[in-house]
């Protein structure tokens, strides 16, 4: 549903397995939904990096395979102020805030890539905001904030009879 | 799904090549590290990796240069990227790597970076 501005509004879900093999799923449905937001190319390039690294982290140091409920889920959702994406899965909690918080020049000098991953997902995105639940395990949602009007095209694909 | 392929061949001198296409992210960069950490058992140190066709990258992708580049250079080599695309150098600029990589843009002049 839309809203009266014509800007297309989206709710996507995705749960897949905690297997590398489904990251370039994941991000080919964040840029779908990301391309519905009007925001430029560049700026989504880098949501869909953003989005890569949040589930590799996932994928790569959550929970082991084999454990229960060992998949994430993906929540991806657009409205006329924002996309935002929320990863939820049940993996062991972990200091998000102290990741990523480092001086990327001194940082590399040591030649350890660890944290890289949250470092690009609070550069590029607007607004990170992790949460663990005892019973729900790990939930971390970053945000795009809308700046620009849907072109136009984007408008008609929502549902507008062909020319 | 996305993937990656990798070519590699030896130039001579100690000098190898590597060609990647594709998507270098967390579910491919193994495929990358595989071949860097050979070559080293190779005694091979000097590195040209050419990204002209790498469509993506991600830090999983990047770790494995920035995880190998201290060995390479260690043992008298190095690692120089030949020709990224834009996306893939947009990535390293980002992550300060540009800093700490050598850059070409043509393979004559990745090779004058070993000097």
């Amino acid at each position: 549903m839309d809203d009266p501005a014509g800007r297309p509004e989206e709710d996507v879900l995705l749960r897949v397995p905690r297997q590398t093999c489904y990251l370039g799923l994941v991000r080919e449905a964040a840029v779908q939904v990301a391309r519905r937001s009007g925001l430029p190319g560049e700026v989504i390039d880098k949501v869909e990096l953003a989005v890569d690294e949040a589930v590799s982290n996932a994928m790569l140091h959550g929970r082991p395979p084999g454990a229960h409920r060992d998949e994430i889920e993906i929540r991806i959702r657009l409205d006329v102020e924002r996309l935002s994406i929320t990863l939820s899965e049940h993996g062991d909690p972990f200091a998000f805030e102290v990741y990523g918080n480092f001086n990327l020049e001194e940082h590399l000098e040591t030649f350890d890539s660890g944290g890289l991953g949250i470092f690009i997902i609070k550069s590029f995105m607007d607004e990170v905001c992790y949460r663990h639940h005892p019973a729900h395990g790990n939930e971390l949602t970053m945000t795009k904030f809308l700046e620009r009007p849907v072109p136009s095209e984007t408008v008609l694909d929502q549902g507008a009879p062909p020319r | 799904m996305p993937d990656l392929k990798i070519q590699q061949q030896s130039l001579g001198d100690g000098v190898n090549f590597i060609e990647a296409e594709g998507f270098l992210d967390a579910h491919t960069f193994e495929e990358m590290e595989n071949l860097i950490n050979q070559l080293f058992r190779e005694d091979c140190y000097k590195i040209i990796v050419k990204l002209e066709k790498l469509d993506y990258i991600s830090s999983a992708g990047a770790g494995v240069f920035v995880g190998a580049i201290s060995t390479s250079k260690d043992n008298g080599g190095d690692i120089v990227f030949l020709k990224p695309s834009p996306n893939v150098k947009e990535v390293f600029d980002l992550l300060g790597l540009s800093q700490i990589f050598q850059f070409a843009e043509t393979q004559d002049e990745a090779l004058g970076c070993f000097n």
